[in-house]
């Protein structure tokens, strides 16, 4: 599926998992990178990681102890949907600016 | 310091009950067990917890479960008890607002598998008390108490699955214009 729009939370946790983290990793840098706007709540985040595992988008890191906590990381095919996105996004983001823009003048 | 509260929710509203363990949390009784109408309180600092109910999809030792709930005890989120489907979390004010879901669709989710499960119940007991009724009816029985249980609690339920429905109809709508 090609440029079909990824949710805000599924966007942010891709960009996050370049390096690999924990869920609470996840949601805080989430929170961080929105400028406190984005909290990903536990339910929704649990369902969005279980979805893009299934999806093959990310992937678990096999922790080197068991008592740690479990990590992800994103695959190539998540790398290539979260840079489709931002192509998508810039198409968006750059009609927006010229047309409200034109519009102004 | 330790106390118990009995308390029948007969009205099948998890949100008021969720709205009354938050009352009791704020006030510095926070939940730590529950059993049918019968919850166990410890004192804490006034508001120190915030409570959540979640229905989850497959019963509480299903491996899924599991997982699920080791996950969110990794967030912070600690189990305090669980009744037929249902777990009751609890987590630190200080930690920041406390919510299970933060988008429509997992809302949305919840919601329907909230519906399934009255839908059902509203079904089954109706359909008791219907029975009920008839046979004693045949039998020249005008009045029977067990039947009109049923079918009480079945026109009650049916009430709450039409009030979920709406919620659900009303989030459904918004989605159309945001996540």
């Amino acid at each position: 599926m090609k440029n079909v729009a990824l949710t805000e939370a599924v966007y942010y946790m891709l960009l996050s998992l370049i390096k690999p983290m924990h869920g609470y990793g996840i949601m805080q840098n989430v929170e961080e990178l929105s400028g406190g706007r984005v909290r990903l709540a536990a339910g929704t985040l649990y369902g969005a990681i279980t979805t893009l595992l299934e999806k093959g988008w990310i992937e678990s890191v096999d922790a080197e102890d068991a008592s740690r906590k479990k990590e992800y990381q994103i695959t190539s095919l998540g790398r290539t949907a979260l840079l489709d996105e931002i192509e998508r996004l810039r198409e968006l983001y750059e009609n927006g600016c010229r047309i409200t823009q034109e519009d102004a003048q | 310091m330790r106390k118990i509260v009995w308390k029948v929710i007969l009205d099948w509203d998890y949100e008021a009950e969720e709205r009354w363990l938050n009352e009791m949390a704020a006030d510095g009784w926070a939940m730590v067990s529950t059993r049918l109408f019968r919850y166990e309180f410890e004192k804490t600092e006034p508001g120190e917890y915030a409570i959540r109910m979640q229905k989850l999809e497959n019963g509480i030792k299903h491996p899924k479960s599991k997982k699920y709930l080791e996950f969110i005890r990794e967030m912070g989120i600690e189990v305090v008890g669980s009744l037929v489907g249902w777990v009751y979390l609890r987590k630190k004010t200080a930690d920041g607002p406390f919510e299970l879901f933060s988008d429509k669709e997992s809302r949305i989710k919840h919601l329907t598998s909230i519906i399934y499960v009255f839908a059902a119940l509203a079904g089954v007991n109706l359909a008791v008390g219907i029975v009920n009724v008839a046979m004693y009816a045949a039998m020249k029985v005008p009045f029977n108490l067990f039947g009109m249980v049923n079918l009480l609690v079945g026109a009650s339920m049916c009430w709450y699955v039409k009030r979920l429905l709406n919620n659900r109809k009303r989030l459904k709508k918004e989605q159309q214009i945001y996540e």
